[in-house]
């Protein structure tokens, strides 16, 4: 190594020191990471807040968009996590999570009073989910009753890999991924799948071509010892660590996780001459591989969150509701129990909250051609676009709300709300629970409101289906 | 002369082989033919196929496909012979055993052989027999696939074959099985003038190529004894790949102990890769070797084996001692905090210093073929998707691309349609595509600096994602000590293991930083979703403009000042905490700096640049902010396209010198690249891969610019645009625009002793006197006054951040400091004031329409992205895509080499490394960690030095094999 310890120490303080740290930012942030060193292994996740849910989190062939994406969240932790909870009602962002915590199902109105205390009512050494909705406390974000991607990351999961985030690299990581492919005792943990998965053989044009020796579509990584360069075929971790017992979950991510998205895009044959008839490599949504490699059982345990990119919010939502299920399924009878919501039975597979393409209807229930649509008004008044920069709605240039399960239209992105276009229509979408409170101004929101026609992209079938995107 | 077609005038090639004269042509169509040829007593004939489409499938025993027997100048190509019977050749040149006279003339180009042998048992590709009258002379055997799985089958043998060459050859048999993929031997008469070059050699059970004199002059069946010695003189063995061989690469020498005695001379040896890692590589002779045949003067071959003392056998340590010997053999896999799937294979010499690196890309989509059919306004979407880090450059550069075939623009880039222009968008819309463009710019360059790579600098949390936490003793040994805080089973760090003597508040204090940064990325990105309908992917960008439509002006003027006071923030964290943070780094990292190391930092690279150019100015004369242009290391800037009127000559210039190469890329030679590697992106139709081809080792292309590979990126643009130096200039001298002049005076004070507090953030000024003392704000202001403009990593880190100041400057305008801190700083003009001030009295129009052509186009769209030069070729028909390619900013810089011979250490050799693969060079490699008590030697767990090194250039691999 270049750096000699000694350089290194210097390093780091001076670097703390360039940082902007004071001495009570460092304590602080001391404190928060305290809690990060339970003094004995964790063999069941228990829904506590020390003992955080494991995730590994592996990418095929993807763009990281949806990394990109889901990097960029922030939530009102006020918001609804959980909507129309048959017992409850509407579940809070910070009521689901402290189902999730250990806490139970909280009935206060004002659940964030609760998680605001700073004090730890139920004497946890390391209270920290409550601090970072504390806006006494460490808010790292500075922005109080906001959920944000690093409370994420340090509050609520326990991420253990995700090869943008984490410091792990080249050796590291290649061992991480063959021990944890390789062992039979690991704690549990969520597998999150971003990007399709390519079979190495099987299916594509190409796929005959997949013999000892040849390139996988896509490794992940590589053993270097002694020059064996022996890859990570994509397809193997996710059918490997998805068959683990103690995978709890498959989380896929993403349109091309879900569905295949646009590696499985339809293109030319160059080996039978073939009409455009199939993807050039197999690739397929993780449930279609699981299913395709005949993983049944396995394949249970998917629940896809599509979209492309996904909205942050659209995974949060869908991971908070699985965890809450999660907490309160498995807190009965393994056989006999269902989770609060009824998505999952009390093995953790999924029964029920979902439609047929696998998505929680609690985020994907509503067909984006409706009242919620920033321009449905236009629509029932029949004004319609001819070309880009048109009023109207949006369908002759090629918008697919109509056959789109999306809350596009009142939830937005980026922080921001869509404004519909009806004034009492604006003032329910502006009262709905699903918004930001982030002061900045909320005024862009999704595709139709900046002029775009919906391209159906949380959609199976997309975007072969839906093309063209634009009628012009 | 005339052409003998096969089957259409002949059903047989045997039956045009007989028919032909001297000058024939035999052609032989696409189909398989399964007969068995000889071609006896002709003269200067030529029998061709249709490439691999053409196969000759013969199945006997003890015979040959092709026998060629009493024949000169003759010339066999572009054809396939598959033979499956026992000791059935692909190719039998008679000897003196079947009565054959010596062969004068024979070429044997491009031929695909594969000689699988009946029941496992030997069979030849190509055999020539030893003539019994004379010596074959003038033999070229070139560009041929020959492999064989059958047990004991050899590649090549030639007997008695002088003044020839055997080049460009993939040669692969199984190992184990006591065959030799090539022996070329003198057996009765002397040789001379022996060739053997460019070839790649696979497989063997003892001897892999072999050159020997009197190997069968023993009595054999084949050659009957004479007992006169014969000798080689004048053996070239020049450009090959040996890997994967049984006993050793190559043994040149006596052919056989207890038999005649001849011997070799006027040996040269060189550029030459051994990839063997096995612990036996003898490289020249063998015990027996008579003394004094070898050359001193061989230099210049690469061996990659583990340890030197199993080099070579005897004599050849000379020889060994002039080429580069590797002893480490490293993946570092995956490189992690990138975008996508990028591994850097590594060698390291005794002093674990990096000396050869392979760069691979280890995903394919194949987004260029499934384009084909679509509407071209379609890829605009589609090619967004090709990178979620950077999906808006896609959008942009597909829309120029679209554009110039669709009559919209005339190509490289659109301009506004303005004044007295015909072509080009609104100007709103070219100032709504720059902003959102800008916008991702800066989202991606802080993303990069604070989530990616800077972890590769500090350690971050101890929890994960930012140190790897294992808490099952179960767990692998290797990522599992006692080192951590606190915790009695934590990984390695990424940065160093002495990690352990930090206390733990200096590891976590760093995520207050990364988390700000988190807000300040995600702000980035919400201000251009403000026109760009969501962000990562955009949903406004199309051809003729943008779709946007506002409310009314009060809308427009609210998403005007939102978006302006969103980059705002962001700009004073740009001035205030971003800059001077990395301008920092290189004060606790001298090494990574160029002025350590010889004036050099590690990771410097190829030091030729190349920019495409970005944010045209949205009026008639479209200047671009940041023009496009290149430097060759050493030499001045050129430019390329200034602004508008440069086109008509920056497209020639494009057109005409830049190209793609495969060579060492997993793409077949189809679609374009029929007769080149090499071909301009706009000439290619298609992509199709090639997975089974062991030379290539990435899904990444190769693109070079005059030949040569470039860095591109904030760097390449920053020298391009005189606003970052590479040649050792201070960075803070009066009237550089580097760090003084344009806004360098913002961080100095009047006297230049310390940095301006009015413009640091307060907790940057007050944490490094507190933690350094009160002379500390001053110690480093003076590190950022002495700092100089050159080749390393940390210059790439530095002109990054540089360049997000000017994005700022770009969208917001001016700089003015606040009266007493950062937080006072404010912005004023840019394009989002340009943007607001075009709804005068009505509203500006986003977009025209786009009428679509009829008949077939051509064009091409180049512009930045974050990460570099970004380039879309289309074809269209009627709207329609014919064919699209994509050279992207991080196949420049990910790029594998081009061919494939020996590299020289500076790059300067025929062929070339990319540039992620020049800059680990001399890079130092910590390779001491042992694990798995197997006591094998292995890169350190993290491969740190790798990683910071390909981070600097910030890849994108979905980007680049998209």
């Amino acid at each position: 190594m270049a750096v000699t310890r000694r350089e290194f120490v210097t390093t780091l303080g001076v670097m703390a020191a360039a940082m902007g740290l004071s001495q009570t930012d460092l304590a602080r942030v001391t404190e928060a990471f305290g809690h990060a060193s339970p003094a004995a292994a964790p063999t069941a996740w228990s829904g506590d807040w020390t003992n955080k849910p494991k995730v590994v989190w592996i990418h095929g062939a993807e763009c990281t968009g949806c990394s990109t994406s889901v990097l960029s969240l922030f939530e009102d932790a006020s918001g609804v996590a959980v909507p129309a909870h048959p017992a409850l009602g509407d579940i809070s962002t910070v009521q689901a999570l402290a189902i999730v915590g250990g806490l139970g199902v909280q009935t206060t109105p004002d659940a964030v009073a609760l998680i605001d205390d700073p004090i730890d009512t139920v004497g946890r050494e390391h209270p920290s989910g409550h601090r970072t909705l504390n806006v006494n406390h460490l808010n790292v974000d500075g922005s109080a009753y906001a959920v944000n991607i690093a409370d994420v990351l340090i509050d609520f999961i326990d991420l253990q890999y995700h090869e943008t985030v984490m410091a792990m690299g080249g050796d590291g990581a290649y061992a991480y991924l063959a021990n944890e492919m390789a062992r039979v005792d690991s704690a549990p943990f969520v597998l999150v799948v971003e990007g399709a998965v390519q079979a190495f053989s099987g299916g594509g044009y190409w796929g005959k071509a997949g013999t000892s020796g040849s390139a996988p579509w896509c490794s992940i990584a590589k053993d270097g010892t002694d020059g064996a360069e022996q890859d990570l075929g994509f397809d193997d971790v996710v059918e490997t660590l998805a068959a683990k017992a103690s995978c709890v979950a498959v989380v896929a991510v993403g349109q091309c996780a879900a569905f295949g998205g646009y590696p499985a895009c339809i293109g030319p044959d160059l080996v039978a001459k073939e009409s455009h008839t199939k993807s050039q490599t197999g690739a397929k949504g993780v449930y279609d591989f699981l299913i395709a490699t005949g993983n049944y059982e396995v394949a249970a345990k998917v629940i896809n969150v599509p979209g492309c990119p996904v909205n942050p919010w659209w995974f949060t939502l869908t991971v908070v509701a699985w965890l809450v299920d999660a907490a309160t399924a498995t807190a009965g009878d393994t056989t006999t129990a269902t989770g609060a919501l009824g998505i999952l039975n009390g093995a953790l597979k999924v029964k029920g909250g979902v439609d047929n393409q696998r998505r929680l209807t609690a985020v994907y229930g509503n067909l984006l051609h409706g009242k919620y649509c920033p321009r449905y008004p236009k629509y029932a008044a029949r004004i319609f676009a001819n070309k880009p920069g048109d009023d109207g709605c949006l369908k002759n240039i090629g918008c697919k709300g109509i056959s789109t399960m999306s809350t596009c239209g009142r939830h937005g992105w980026n922080a921001q709300q869509p404004e519909n276009t009806s004034a009492d229509m604006n003032a329910t979408v502006q009262n709905l629970a699903y918004k930001s409170t982030d002061g900045t101004t909320k005024i862009g929101g999704c595709c139709m409101t900046a002029g775009a026609p919906c391209m159906g992209c949380t959609e199976k079938g997309y975007p072969d289906a839906f093309t063209p995107f634009a009628v012009l | 002369m005339a052409t003998r077609n096969v089957p259409s005038r002949y059903a047989t090639i045997q039956a045009a082989v007989d028919a032909a004269i001297a000058g024939d042509v035999v052609n032989i169509a696409a189909g398989t033919y399964a007969e068995k040829v000889l071609i006896s007593g002709k003269t200067n004939l030529t029998i061709q196929g249709a490439g691999d489409s053409t196969l000759i499938e013969y199945t006997d025993t003890g015979t040959a496909a092709i026998t060629v027997k009493d024949s000169n100048s003759l010339t066999i190509k572009d054809l396939k012979i598959h033979t499956a019977g026992t000791e059935n050749q692909g190719i039998w040149v008679y000897g003196v055993g079947q009565g054959g006279s010596a062969i004068i003339g024979l070429t044997v180009r491009n031929l695909t052989i594969i000689a699988d042998g009946g029941s496992g048992t030997a069979a030849s590709g190509i055999i020539g027999d030893a003539a019994a009258n004379a010596v074959h002379s003038g033999w070229l055997i070139t560009g041929n696939r020959i492999s064989s799985a059958a047990a004991g089958s050899c590649g090549i043998v030639l007997q008695d074959v002088t003044a020839s060459e055997i080049s460009a050859n993939t040669i692969t048999i199984p190992t184990g099985t006591g065959a030799t993929n090539v022996a070329w031997t003198s057996e009765r008469f002397n040789l001379s003038g022996l060739v053997f070059s460019d070839n790649r050699v696979s497989g063997s059970g003892g001897s892999m190529v072999s050159f020997l004199t009197d190997w069968n002059d023993t009595g054999t069946t084949m050659i009957p004894a004479d007992g006169i010695p014969t000798t080689i003189d004048g053996l070239t063995i020049h450009g090959n790949t040996f890997s994967n061989w049984g006993s050793r690469a190559i043994r040149v020498g006596d052919g056989l102990a207890g038999g005649a005695t001849g011997t070799v001379s006027g040996i040269v040896i060189d550029a030459n890769r051994f990839q063997m890692t096995a612990d036996t590589v003898e490289v020249i002779g063998g015990t027996d070797a008579p003394a004094g045949v070898f050359l001193t003067g061989s230099v210049g071959n690469v061996y990659n084996v583990k340890a030197p003392a199993t080099l070579a056998k005897a004599t050849a340590a000379a020889l060994i001692a002039q080429g580069t010997i590797n002893t480490g053999l490293y993946e570092v896999d995956p490189i992690s905090r990138i975008e996508g799937h990028l591994g850097v294979k590594v060698s390291t010499d005794d002093s674990g210093t990096i000396t050869e690196a392979d760069a691979h890309g280890n995903l394919w989509r194949g987004f260029e073929n499934f384009l084909v059919g679509r509407q071209a306004n379609d890829a605009i979407t589609f090619t967004q998707r090709i990178c979620g880090v950077c999906p808006v450059p896609h959008g942009t550069t597909s829309m120029y691309a679209v554009e110039s075939v669709l009559g919209v623009s005339s190509g490289y880039m659109t301009f506004a349609k303005t004044g007295s222009a015909t072509d080009g968008v609104p100007p709103a819309a070219v100032l709504v595509r720059n902003m959102v463009l800008a916008s991702e710019f800066l989202m991606s360059s802080i993303t990069h600096f604070y989530h990616l790579a800077a972890q590769s600098y500090i350690q971050g949390p101890a929890i994960p994602p930012w140190t790897p936490y294992f808490p099952d003793t179960q767990y692998h040994p290797a990522l599992v000590n006692d080192k951590g805080p606190g915790s009695t089973a934590r990984a390695i760090p990424a940065c160093s293991d002495d990690a352990a003597a930090v206390p733990v508040d200096l590891w976590s204090a760093i995520i207050k930083q990364y988390v700000k940064a988190l807000r300040i990325r995600r702000l980035a990105l919400e201000a251009g979703a403000l026109f760009a309908g969501r962000m990562p992917m955009t949903s406004t960008f199309v051809a003729g403009g943008t779709t946007n439509r506002f409310k009314d002006k009060a809308d427009f003027d609210a998403k005007c000042d939102a978006f302006k006071a969103l980059i705002d923030e962001v700009g004073r964290f740009v001035i205030s905490e971003y800059i001077p943070l990395v301008l920092t780094l290189s004060y606790l990292y001298p090494d990574w700096d160029n002025m350590a190391n010889g004036g050099e930092g590690y990771g410097a690279g190829v030091g030729n640049f190349l920019s495409w150019g970005a944010f045209p100015a949205a009026d008639e004369a479209g200047a671009l902010f940041l023009k496009g242009g290149y430097k060759m290391n050493g030499a001045d800037i050129t430019d390329l396209l200034v602004n508008r009127a440069d086109l008509g000559t920056a497209k020639p210039i494009v057109e005409a010198n830049l190209k793609e190469v495969i060579t060492r890329s997993r793409y077949a030679k189809t679609h374009g690249y029929e007769s080149t590697d090499s071909q301009y992106p706009g000439a290619v139709t298609l992509t199709e891969p090639s997975r089974d081809d062991a030379d290539k080792y990435s899904w990444l292309k190769a693109p070079r610019w005059y030949g040569k590979p470039m860095e591109v990126g904030p760097q390449a643009r920053m020298v391009v645009n005189g606003k970052y130096f590479v040649g050792g200039e201070s960075l803070v001298t009066a009237g550089h625009v580097g760090i003084s002049g344009a806004y360098g005076d913002h961080y100095l004070n009047d006297a230049q002793t310390g940095l301006d507090t009015r413009v640091l953030h307060s907790d940057l000024v007050a944490g490094l006197a507190g933690t350094l003392g009160d002379g500390a704000v001053a110690a480093v202001g003076g590190h950022i006054l002495g700092l100089k403009g050159g080749l390393s990593t940390m210059d790439r880190l530095r002109a990054r951040a540089i360049e997000s100041f000017w994005m700022v400057n770009l969208l917001v305008g001016a700089y003015t400091k606040g009266a007493s801190n950062s937080d006072q700083a404010t912005f004023s003009g840019g394009l989002i004031a340009e943007l607001k001030g075009l709804w005068g009295g009505s509203a500006p129009e986003f977009y025209r329409d786009v009428a679509t052509p009829v008949g077939t186009v051509s064009g091409f769209g180049l512009t930045e992205a974050p990460r570099g030069a970004l380039g879309h070729f289309v074809t269209a028909s009627a709207g329609k895509i014919i064919s699209y390619q994509c050279v992207v900013p991080t196949t420049w810089n990910g790029s594998p080499k081009d061919g494939t011979g020996v590299v020289s250490e500076d790059n300067s050799s025929d062929t070339k490394r990319g540039p992620i693969e020049q800059a680990m060079i001399g890079v130092p490699f910590d390779d001491t960690v042992t694990i798995l008590g197997s006591g094998t030697k292995r890169a350190a767990l993290s491969g740190v030095e790798v990683l910071r090194v390909a981070q600097s250039f910030d890849p994108c691999i979905a980007c680049a094999v998209h």
